[in-house]
C-alpha cells in the first residue's frame, strides 16, 4: 500500500476511535438525561404513597370516633375520606402504569402492589361497613368490638404495612437512582462539577422531604397510639403511646439534621427552613400538654369525654395549622426538587452538547492536522522521487530542494551529497579512462613509425643486399632472401595489424569516454521516421544477406536525435553480423508504451545468445558466441552508454539458436500526449 | 633577426621513439639546424633559466621550441607558462607538438601564449606529412635574437 493510502487509513482510525467516543458519551447523556427524568414520578409515587397512609390513619381515627361519639358529623368525615382514598388510590394505579419502566421488573411490582393495596382497602371497607351496621343498629358494643377486633388488627397488620412497605422501597429505589446518576456524571467530564453539585442538592432535598413526610405519619401513628389507650384505657396502649414520643424526638431530629447537613453544603434557603422546622416542633411541643390532659380526662372522666377532648382540642388545631403548615413544607420540598432536576437536566444537556461539540471539533482538528501531516509527507516523498528520477536519469549535479529542516530535508542533503559525490567519482574515472587511453597512443607512435622506418629501410637497401648476397653460396643466399623477403616482411606486417587493432582499441575507449562530455539536445522525434532512415543506409547490407526487415508504427519520442540514430544504428549493425548461415534473415522493429516509458523492441532470428552470456554482450571489447565476426566487440557498449546517457534502459533477451530481442527503454510518456 | 641555420631547435619530449621520428623527419625536410633533446619539462626550464645543471652552460644561438604537453616532472602547459610568464624568453617562438587533438588543450595552449600548434597523428604516414610541413615551415620562419 502506497504511504498516502496508509496515512488516510490512520485517519480514518482516528476519526472512527473519536466517533465511537462521541456516540458513547452521548449515549451516557441519553441514560442520565432518563435516570434523572425518572426521579420525578418516583418522587410523585413516594408522595401518593405518603398521602395514602395520612389518609388511612385519618380514616381510622374519625372510625373509632364515629363508633364511640355516634357523631354524624364524623360519619360524614369517614364519607368524605373514602372518597379521597378511592382518588388516591386510583391515582396511584394510573401513576404506576405510567411509570418508567426501569431495571428488576420495578413497575410491574408498583403495579402489583397498587393492586395488592386496592383489594386490601377493599376488605378495610367491607369490615369497616359491618362495623357502622353494628353501630347503626344502636349495638355501640358491637361495634366497638368488632372494630377492636375485625377492623384495626386488619388496618394495622395487613393494610397499613402495603404503602408503608412501598414507601420504603420507593425511597430506597430513588436514592439507588441518584447513585446511579453521580457514575454516569463521572463518565461525563465536562457536567461532573456542576452537575455533581445539583445532583447532591436534589438528592438531600429528597431526604429533606422523607424526613417531612417521616415526621408527618409519625403525628398520626401518635394520635392513633392515644386513641386506643382512650377506647380500652389499657396499660400497653398507654406505654405504646408514651413510648411513641421517643420516637417524635427522633423523627424531629432526623429533620433537623438534614437541615444541618444541607446548611453545610451551603445550601441556600436553610435560614428559612430553620425557621419553619422550629414552628412545627413548637406547635408539636404545645399539643403534647394537651395529649396528657387527654390521657387524665379519659382515666377521670371516661372514653367518651377523652375523645371528644382529642377531637377538639388536638385534631382541629392539628388539621387547622399543624397538618397544612407540614404539607405546605412538603410542597415547598417538592418544588425545590422539581427545581434542582431541571437546572441538572439543563446542565447535563448544556453540557454534553459542549462536550461533544469540543470532541467534533477536536476530531475535525486531529484529521485537519493528520492529513496535511501526511500530504507534506507523500508530497516531500514525490519529491525526493522526483529528484532521484532526474539523478537516475544522469544528471548527477541535481539537486534536490527540500526545504522546511525536517528528516526531509535532510535526507534529500544527503542525497545531494551522495549524488556530487558520485559525481566526484565518476569524473575522476572518465578523466582516469581518458588519459590512460591518451597515453597509450604514444608507445603507438613508435611502433607504426619504427614499422615503417624499418620497412622503407629494408626497401633501400634491398638491392644492394641482394646483390651482395650472390656472393654467398646457395644455401645463405636462399636463407637471407628468405629473411629478407619473407621473414622480416611478416614480422612488419603482424607488428602492424596489431598496432592497428591496438589503435583501434584505443580510439573506441577514448570515444566511449568522450560520450558523457557531449550535451544533451532533446527534442521530440518522430522514431519511425528515424527507423525508416537508418534502414535506408543498411539498405546494401540488408540486400547481401537475404534480410528481410518489418517496422511496425513506432511512437513520437523526446530523445537527443543524433544520440538515438546512433543506437538505431548500432541495433540494426548486430542484428545484420549474427545472422544464421542459410537461415533467411528477419528483423522486426516495433515499439510500447508503458507506464512512463516507451520501450522499442529489434528482434532478429539470428543466432541467439547462451543465457550466461547475456549480460556480457554489453561489455566493452567483449564478444561472445563464435568469433568469425569482424568487429571490436564496441556497438553494444556503446550503445548502452548512449541510451543511459538519455536516462534509458537497454537489455536482451533470447533464446540460443532461435533468436535475440534487444529492448531499449526511454523514458517519457507517449510524447503527443506530454507535449500536449 | 636571424635566418634559421644559426638558430637551434629545442626539442622537449620524453619519448625517445617519438623524438627520435621527430628528428629523422625534420631532417629529411632538409632541416640542418642543431636539435637539442631535452626528456622532461623540468630540464626545459632549468636550460632556458640557466639553472641546476645548465647553470654554467653557454648559450649565444637563438632558440625555437618543439613543445610536447605529456611531460613529466614539469608538463608542456607549465613550460609553456614560465617561457611566455618570462620578458626575455617570452619572445621564442614556441611550437606545441604533441598527441593530443583535444580543442580545450588546443585553446587553452594558445591562450598561454604559444606560436604554432601541431598534432602529431598516429598513422606514421601522417605523421611523416606533418613533421615534413612542419619542417619546410620551419625552413621559412624567422627568430629574434637573442638579447
Amino acid at each position: 500500500m502506497k504511504t498516502k493510502g496508509k496515512l488516510t487509513l490512520i485517519v480514518g482510525i482516528i476519526g472512527a476511535v473519536l466517533s465511537l467516543t462521541a456516540a458513547f458519551l452521548a449515549w451516557n447523556t441519553i441514560a442520565t438525561y432518563r435516570l434523572v427524568d425518572s426521579v420525578t414520578p418516583a418522587l410523585e409515587l413516594l408522595t401518593t404513597l405518603n398521602e395514602i397512609q395520612s389518609k388511612l390513619h385519618r380514616q381510622q381515627h374519625a372510625l373509632a370516633h364515629f363508633v364511640i361519639s355516634g357523631e354524624p358529623a364524623s360519619r360524614q368525615a369517614l364519607i368524605t375520606f373514602r372518597g379521597e382514598i378511592d382518588n388516591t388510590l386510583q391515582r396511584l394505579a394510573e401513576m404506576a402504569a405510567r411509570l418508567p419502566a426501569r431495571r428488576d421488573k420495578r413497575q410491574e411490582a408498583v403495579v402489583a402492589d397498587s393492586n395488592l393495596l386496592r383489594a386490601g382497602y377493599r376488605l378495610y371497607l367491607e369490615k369497616l361497613e359491618s362495623c357502622l351496621r353494628a353501630q347503626k343498629a344502636g349495638d355501640s358494643e358491637a361495634a366497638l368490638r368488632i372494630l377492636d377486633n375485625e377492623v384495626t388488627p386488619y388496618w394495622e397488620e395487613e393494610l397499613l404495612v402495603i404503602p408503608s412497605r412501598m414507601a420504603r422501597e420507593e425511597s430506597a429505589e430513588i436514592r439507588d437512582i441518584y447513585r446511579e446518576i453521580t457514575l454516569k456524571l463521572g463518565a461525563l467530564p465536562w457536567v461532573a462539577g456542576s452537575g455533581l453539585r445539583q445532583v447532591t442538592q436534589a438528592s438531600s432535598g429528597v431526604d429533606y422531604e422523607f424526613a417531612v413526610s417521616n415526621t408527618e405519619l409519625g403525628l398520626h401513628r401518635q394520635v392513633n397510639e392515644l386513641s386506643e389507650f382512650l377506647l380500652h384505657a389499657e396499660t400497653q396502649d398507654w406505654q405504646e403511646f408514651w413510648g411513641h414520643r421517643f420516637e417524635m424526638r427522633r423523627l424531629f431530629e432526623d429533620w433537623h439534621q438534614v437541615i444541618l447537613r444541607q446548611r453545610a453544603m451551603g445550601i441556600d434557603g436553610e435560614d428559612e427552613d430553620e425557621k419553619r422546622f422550629a414552628g412545627i416542633l413548637a406547635q408539636y411541643e404545645a399539643l403534647l400538654p394537651r395529649m396528657e390532659q387527654a390521657v387524665t380526662i379519659r382515666v377521670s372522666l371516661g372514653r367518651t369525654a377523652g375523645l371528644e377532648y382529642v377531637e377538639h382540642h388536638l385534631m382541629a388545631p392539628m388539621d387547622d395549622q399543624l397538618f397544612p403548615a407540614l404539607e405546605g413544607i412538603g410542597d415547598d420540598s417538592r418544588e425545590e426538587i422539581r427545581a434542582l432536576h431541571e437546572g441538572l437536566l439543563r446542565t447535563v444537556v448544556a453540557g454534553s452538547f459542549a462536550g461533544l461539540s469540543a470532541i467534533v471539533v477536536f476530531s475535525i482538528l486531529v484529521v485537519w492536522l493528520v492529513s496535511r501531516m501526511s500530504n507534506g509527507i507523500v508530497n516531500s516523498l514525490a519529491r525526493l522521487k522526483e529528484g532521484t528520477e532526474v539523478i537516475k536519469g544522469g544528471n548527477l549535479e541535481h539537486q534536490i530542494t527540500m526545504p522546511g529542516g525536517d528528516e526531509f530535508s535532510e535526507l534529500a542533503a544527503a542525497f545531494n551529497a551522495m549524488s556530487l559525490s558520485l559525481k566526484e567519482h565518476n569524473d575522476e574515472l572518465r578523466s582516469f579512462v581518458f588519459s590512460v587511453a591518451h597515453d597509450l597512443r604514444a608507445p603507438l607512435v613508435n611502433l607504426k613509425g619504427f614499422s615503417s622506418e624499418l620497412r622503407s629501410d629494408l626497401a633501400a637497401v634491398m638491392p644492394v643486399l641482394l646483390a651482395a648476397s650472390n656472393s654467398l653460396a646457395a644455401e645463405e643466399r636462399g636463407r637471407v632472401a628468405a629473411v629478407l623477403q619473407q621473414a622480416v616482411p611478416e614480422a612488419l606486417g603482424y607488428i602492424d595489424s596489431s598496432a592497428n587493432k591496438l589503435d583501434a582499441l584505443i580510439n573506441a575507449v577514448l570515444q566511449l569516454s568522450r560520450i558523457d562530455f557531449r550535451a544533451l539536445d532533446p527534442e521530440l522525434v518522430d522514431s519511425e521516421a528515424l527507423a525508416q532512415a537508418t534502414l535506408l543506409t543498411f539498405a546494401h547490407t540488408l540486400k547481401e544477406k537475404n534480410i528481410t526487415v518489418s517496422l511496425g508504427p513506432l511512437p513520437a519520442v523526446v530523445a537527443d536525435r543524433l544520440l538515438l540514430e546512433q543506437c538505431f544504428a548500432n541495433l540494426v549493425d548486430n542484428a545484420c553480423k549474427y545472422q544464421v548461415p542459410g537461415r533467411i534473415g528477419e528483423l522486426s522493429l516495433t515499439a510500447e508504451q508503458t507506464g512512463d516509458e516507451v520501450i522499442f523492441y529489434f528482434m532478429d532470428n539470428g543466432r541467439g545468445i547462451a543465457p550466461d552470456d547475456i549480460p556480457k554482450v554489453f561489455e566493452i571489447f567483449r564478444r561472445v558466441g563464435a568469433p568469425d565476426t569482424p568487429g571490436e566487440g564496441m556497438g553494444l557498449a556503446f550503445t548502452k552508454a548512449l541510451v543511459r546517457l538519455q536516462g534509458g534502459r537497454i537489455w536482451c533477451e533470447s533464446v540460443l539458436g532461435e533468436g535475440s530481442t534487444f529492448c531499449l527503454a526511454l523514458p517519457g510518456g507517449g510524447a503527443p500526449d506530454r507535449s500536449a | 633577426m636571424e635566418h634559421l641555420e644559426h638558430v637551434t631547435i629545442l626539442l622537449v619530449e620524453d619519448d625517445p621513439g617519438h623524438a627520435r621520428l621527430i628528428e629523422k623527419n625534420l631532417r629529411r625536410a632538409g632541416i640542418v639546424n642543431p636539435i637539442l633533446l631535452l626528456d622532461t619539462g623540468q630540464k626545459a626550464v632549468d636550460f632556458l633559466f640557466k639553472k641546476g645543471e645548465y647553470a654554467e652552460s653557454e648559450q649565444t644561438a637563438p632558440f625555437l621550441i618543439l613543445l610536447d604537453l605529456n611531460l613529466p616532472v614539469l608538463n608542456g602547459f607549465q613550460v609553456l607558462q614560465a617561457i611566455k610568464g618570462d620578458p626575455r624568453l617570452k619572445a621564442i617562438p614556441v611550437v606545441i607538438l604533441t598527441t593530443t587533438d583535444n580543442p580545450h588543450e588546443i585553446k587553452r595552449c594558445y591562450e598561454l601564449g604559444c606560436n604554432v600548434y601541431v598534432t602529431k597523428p598516429v598513422e606514421y604516414e601522417q605523421f611523416t606529412e606533418s613533421i615534413r610541413k612542419l619542417g619546410l615551415f620551419l625552413s621559412i620562419v624567422r627568430v629574434p635574437d637573442r638579447q
